[in-house]
């Protein structure tokens, strides 16, 4: 009788594991500028010792994750909001509840929040508003937020905060990504700061606070700074 | 037989006993449907009592001075009686006139401008603005989390005694949602148990024929943007909704005030420009600044002699809910807090 019970359950795990990684697939976001990749180990993130760039906050919600194999939708997470930032080592990566091996061809996800949820009540996780993520003085997220500073002499520009943020059109700045992936063991989606913030000193923007025709076009230039390794 | 007996007593008592909590919005005879998705948020008394603590409680501000209520006195229809514009930490004046706190579930969207689209997010307005609680969610959380009392209240609102951005700000807006109006004279008249003067039916006649088009019943709102034909203040250069969806169609419109407990929630206004309802009533007749987003309505001067706006206001009158003002339910929470303080003694 012992050994039928141990049977029973042992096959009950299998089925409700249903071959499951226990683990899942992990998708990890690095913020790179330059060579370095960014991480919690200092206040003011340096970039190196000759470096003069320096960055106070960077924070951007990724949202809507979903798996593909061609046309095949595979795998789409449900309340997927995830909120990444790099202050906070333990935010940087998550993970998609999948089977191990499992074959898919490209990932697709938000750069934002969708409009439905920016215009609804109080959320929480990572959408609590205590994350410093929500604008006070009307509704909304902030998508992405980058707080800098440059202390090169010779530089135009010293200081930059872009909060780029905005759901109703038109200045919805809201970005689908969809990103080919050849390590299907972890995603990695980088975010290439350098790049983006060469695009935003080539267009003399440097502050951005509100929704407007400025964040979308950042938003734009955002997504196209994003890639996978 | 005995146990299935018992079992079943006791899971019944279980789901009795949270049941017992829950708290049904009830809407008055014949009003519209509520915009609040109460699904997401339903009421329930043990988080009413704690958004009702939170609403009195100055914790909410930097410098523990200032709570909603300095805004928002019940008495006064939940605003700021005789201030045109609030004024908030460390005295700093604001730039507008806080509006009654009533019927907000039947709102679409907060706040003058209408820059907030859902009634839980309104709070943060006030509690980030530096000339009115100077504060941030996160700090106000930090605070919260340091006072037993609040632990306890949350726990018992929450079965976990964790405080978050997100609870904190759905139990403000569970007492909100209490905060419904519907028992004044003009309802007890639509109701059929009371009858108006003769003066107060002439006046709700034209009213009808003039306001009712953005001052609709039962709500006496659309809660929809207007421009009502105010002269730009020179000084606080209010250009409304403009400011916030940036569309020059918007330009100079706020959002139509309800009507209801008007008698108790002077001065009027989005600055809070005119102390008397006849200044209003002037201001529709005599006073209407033409402009490219003025509300049709107003675009020939309402008729009104002398005698008929003294009806009008006399009708306004009967907009006065006093079971409303000086509801128990809503006023300060001694209760609560002298009962946790003690304990905490």
């Amino acid at each position: 009788m012992r050994i039928v019970f141990t049977y029973f359950f042992m096959l009950l795990f299998i089925i409700n594991t249903n071959g499951k990684n226990p683990n899942g697939l992990k998708v990890a976001v690095v913020f790179k500028y330059g060579k370095t990749e960014l991480s919690n180990k200092n206040e003011m993130q340096s970039i190196s010792d000759t470096d003069t760039m320096k960055f106070e906050t960077v924070k951007m919600y990724l949202s809507n994750f979903v798996l593909f194999k061609g046309n095949e939708k595979i795998y789409s997470e449900k309340n997927s909001y995830h909120l990444f930032d790099v202050s906070d080592s333990s935010t940087m990566s998550f993970r998609l509840p999948v089977i191990q091996d499992l074959n898919f061809d490209y990932i697709l996800f938000d750069l934002g929040i969708d409009s439905t949820t920016n215009s609804g009540g109080a959320r929480g996780g990572d959408l609590d508003p205590t994350k410093g993520m929500y604008w006070t003085w009307q509704s909304g997220y902030i998508n992405f937020k980058i707080d800098a500073t440059n202390s090169d002499p010779n530089s135009k520009f010293k200081d930059f905060s872009l909060h780029i943020g905005g759901y109703s059109f038109p200045e919805n700045s809201l970005q689908h990504i969809s990103l080919g992936v050849k390590d299907k063991s972890q995603i990695q989606i980088v975010v290439d700061l350098e790049k983006f913030i060469r695009i935003a000193e080539g267009k003399n923007i440097t502050h951005v606070m509100s929704p407007g025709k400025k964040a979308v076009d950042l938003s734009v230039d955002l997504a196209s700074c994003i890639s996978t390794k | 037989m005995k146990l299935r007996k018992t079992i079943i007593l006791l899971i019944s008592s279980f789901f009795f006993a949270f049941a017992a909590d829950e708290v049904a919005f009830l809407i008055p005879e014949k009003w519209p449907q509520p915009v609040y998705n109460f699904s997401e948020n339903p009421l329930n008394e043990n988080k009413i009592e704690l958004g009702r603590a939170l609403f009195y409680d100055p914790i909410l501000s930097q410098n523990g001075i200032i709570s909603c209520a300095s805004c928002h006195s019940p008495y006064s229809s939940f605003t700021h009686i005789d201030h045109a514009l609030s004024h908030g930490i460390h005295d700093s004046i604001g730039t507008r006139n806080s509006p009654a706190l009533v019927n907000l579930a039947w709102q679409k969207s907060f706040m003058w401008d209408g820059a907030i689209k859902n009634l839980d997010m309104q709070a943060l307005a006030p509690i980030s603005h530096p000339a009115e609680m100077g504060s941030s969610i996160k700090d106000v959380v930090a605070r919260l989390d340091q006072k037993e009392i609040y632990r306890n209240l949350f726990y018992q609102a929450y079965n976990d005694s964790t405080i978050t951005g997100e609870k904190t700000l759905k139990a403000i807006s569970q007492f909100l949602l209490t905060l419904v109006s519907s028992n004044s004279k003009y309802d007890r008249m639509i109701a059929g148990k009371e009858n108006f003067t003769e003066q107060e039916s002439n006046g709700y006649k034209l009213f009808q024929q003039n306001c009712s088009s953005c001052h609709k019943e039962p709500l006496f709102t659309t809660s929809e943007m207007a421009n009502n034909g105010l002269a730009v203040d020179t000084i606080l250069k209010d250009i409304g909704a403009m400011k916030i969806t940036k569309n020059p169609n918007d330009s100079l419109k706020f959002k139509i005030p309800t009507l209801r407990n008007v008698e108790y929630s002077y001065p009027y206004m989005h600055d809070g420009r005119f102390k008397k309802l006849s200044d209003v009533l002037n201001h529709y007749t005599t006073g209407i600044v033409h402009s490219k987003t003025l509300a049709p309505q107003l675009g020939n001067p309402i008729q009104l002699t002398s005698n008929e706006k003294v009806d009008v206001i006399s009708f306004l009158l009967t907009l006065s809910d006093k079971e409303f003002v000086f509801n128990s339910k809503f006023q300060y929470p001694r209760e609560t807090f002298n009962v946790r303080q003690s304990i905490q003694q």
